[in-house]
């Protein structure tokens, strides 16, 4: 097996958990070159949570349009484990935060917002928005973690 | 045995001298600088997370090498994409179309423009657009347009990236989720299509296939998208999508009836494009008898229409209207995002190209015209030709009873379409750059 085809077994979750993590080291950090525009760490956690928003997180890949030539079928069942766990870890984050908010849009928005505005203002955001941000981080890297 | 956070720490250095002696200086271009900023952004995070992993957490370890084995992958194929591979007229304006198709999603998800690369792989089949999936460690995302090294001149056959362009536009959820409401779900409504279970009934029925969950769960997914992306990539290149599709795919499976994992039956994907060609009328084209369009016309639809009426009712899955309903609304999408949308041409200014083509020289017919205005100087006019009315001309050409068979081959024709490209993209910066110029008086036509 080639290392690059490991990768398409998946280790997804693992990367969302990193990026979580990442993602919450830089509460209070004062954004720097590589940071002005757009941190890498939020952004990945960002369009997760859209992807969650969207029911994205399963999602079929095709590359080509005829076979693609490494298609296994042991594969696709490793990789929607993967994809079944990241689902479940968000779907978990959610309900244990806000077990009465149904509305994923509403959810993710809020999460968003949060997440935003730690990552624009750094050290500067509203305390309400550290809050939630930290909390939705902390749990998401546990669920992740359990799944 | 060095630790690991030694050895992926060296690793990442060395990544830094790759991207230093390669993307950094090698082709001097903006561009080149644009994915030198986007790889060394996703090498400084993963620098950054070495740096702080724990030694003992073996599966974060395991994550981190992939991800770093991919991004030294991703930057050696940008470094041995050679652009005089391929037809590079043809890769910029799929790029454009490209761009247009996701530009919204781009704003919407406050990314930057996605990059994108073009190889030339070995293999008829090869062509693809792999989008970024989860794109969890990029800023911007890079896609990279695969092109068979053997057809760097078949532009004709290009056209069947239409269809890739409809996996880019699936790659950003929020377009997705709207193309899955609007387009797949209405094309695909009555269909075995609409649930899982339906699904494997039909799987079980029609090929006594019973797949494990994961498996029926992905194919499900995949075939949904494949259908949309055959219209899609109709719907964008024009006719010229049709007889490059055909081309490819009979080779591929002559039966069309075959079984596979990731795509849908080639017979009901055929199907399905025939009712959305009658649908759009292309086939007919009412009121067009010109002598360079008709006969070829003719001759270019109608074995297509013969092929899908002998089509066996099990393969004629998808119901027509419902192919006629997903197409108006794929329609209304794409008219919001540039001129993605293809629109025919004027039978009068088709017919010209053709007769270009026939007569052996490139497919521009592009008037330079010198007019005088009220301060009497003179100014040069074009109006432009969109490249899928020159590969639809192309592919006329082909189909043409007058062709001379040895003296206009099918690589020649694909030649003078590829030039014809690159003659309209310089036209077009010309006139971007200089039509309001006063030109020389020395100017003519």
């Amino acid at each position: 097996m080639l290392v690059a085809e490991s990768n398409q077994q998946g280790e997804m979750r693992v990367l969302y958990g990193i990026l979580a993590r990442a993602a919450m080291e830089r509460f209070g950090k004062v954004p720097n070159e590589e940071t002005e525009s757009r941190d890498i760490y939020f952004l990945g956690i960002l369009r997760l949570l859209d992807m969650y928003r969207f029911d994205s997180v399963k999602s079929g890949a095709p590359v080509g349009i005829f076979e693609t030539p490494t298609f296994h079928t042991d594969y696709l069942a490793s990789e929607q484990e993967d994809q079944d766990a990241i689902e479940n870890a968000l779907a978990v984050t959610h309900a244990s935060m806000r077990p009465d908010q149904t509305d994923k849009n509403v959810f993710v928005e809020e999460i968003k917002a949060a997440l935003d505005n730690v990552h624009k203002r750094g050290a500067g955001a509203s305390m309400s928005s550290r809050t939630v941000a930290k909390e939705f981080l902390e749990r998401l890297i546990q669920a992740l973690k359990r799944s | 045995m060095l630790t690991s956070r030694i050895f992926l720490t060296e690793e990442c250095l060395n990544i830094k001298r790759l991207l230093d002696d390669t993307l950094r200086h090698a082709y001097g271009s903006a561009k080149s600088e644009e994915f030198y900023k986007e790889c060394r952004a996703r090498l400084n995070s993963l620098s950054a997370q070495v740096d702080v992993i724990d030694e003992t957490n073996l599966p974060e370890i395991h994550t981190l090498a992939i991800q770093i084995h991919i991004l030294s992958d991703k930057i050696t194929k940008i470094e041995r994409s050679h652009i005089g591979e391929l037809s590079w007229p043809f890769a910029l304006v799929i790029k454009e179309m490209a761009l247009e198709v996701c530009r919204e999603s781009v704003a919407a998800a406050n990314e930057e423009d996605p990059l994108f690369f073009f190889s030339a792989n070995g293999g008829m089949f090869v062509y693809a657009v792999s989008p970024e999936r989860a794109a969890a460690l990029s800023r911007r995302r890079i896609f990279n347009v695969v092109f068979p090294r053997s057809f760097k001149y078949q532009v004709l056959l290009h056209t069947i990236l239409g269809h890739e362009i409809g996996h880019v536009a699936y790659a950003y959820h929020e377009l997705k989720h709207e193309l899955e409401t609007k387009v797949t779900s209405v094309l695909l409504h009555g269909s075995p299509f609409t649930s899982t279970s339906d699904f494997k009934d039909w799987l079980d029925k029609t090929y006594k296939l019973n797949l494990s969950d994961p498996a029926l769960n992905d194919a499900f997914a995949r075939w949904r998208q494949e259908y949309f992306c055959d219209l899609f990539g109709l719907l964008i290149m024009g006719p010229s999508f049709l007889p490059a599709y055909r081309s490819l795919f009979h080779l591929l499976d002559h039966t069309g009836s075959r079984y596979s994992a990731t795509h849908p039956p080639i017979m009901s994907r055929y199907s399905m494009l025939q009712d959305a060609l009658t649908f759009l009328s292309w086939e007919k084209w009412e009121g067009v008898d010109h002598q360079n369009l008709r006969q070829p016309l003719n001759s270019m639809y109608e074995p297509m229409r013969q092929h899908v009426s002998s089509i066996p009712a099990p393969m004629r899955i998808l119901d027509s209207q419902q192919v006629e309903a997903a197409t108006t609304a794929l329609r209304d999408i794409l008219k919001r995002m540039g001129n993605t949308l293809y629109v025919h041409p004027k039978p009068d200014e088709l017919n010209e190209i053709v007769s270009a083509l026939l007569s052996g020289t490139p497919a521009i017919c592009t008037k330079l015209k010198v007019t005088r205005s009220k301060l009497k100087k003179r100014y040069v006019v074009n109006d432009p030709i969109d490249f899928r009315h020159i590969l639809f001309a192309g592919w006329l050409t082909i189909y043409h009873d007058a062709r001379d068979r040895e003296e206009l081959s099918l690589f020649k024709i694909n030649r003078l379409c590829d030039r014809s490209i690159l003659h309209q993209d310089a036209i077009n910066t010309w006139t971007e750059h200089f039509e309001k110029e006063p030109v020389p008086k020395n100017v003519s036509n």
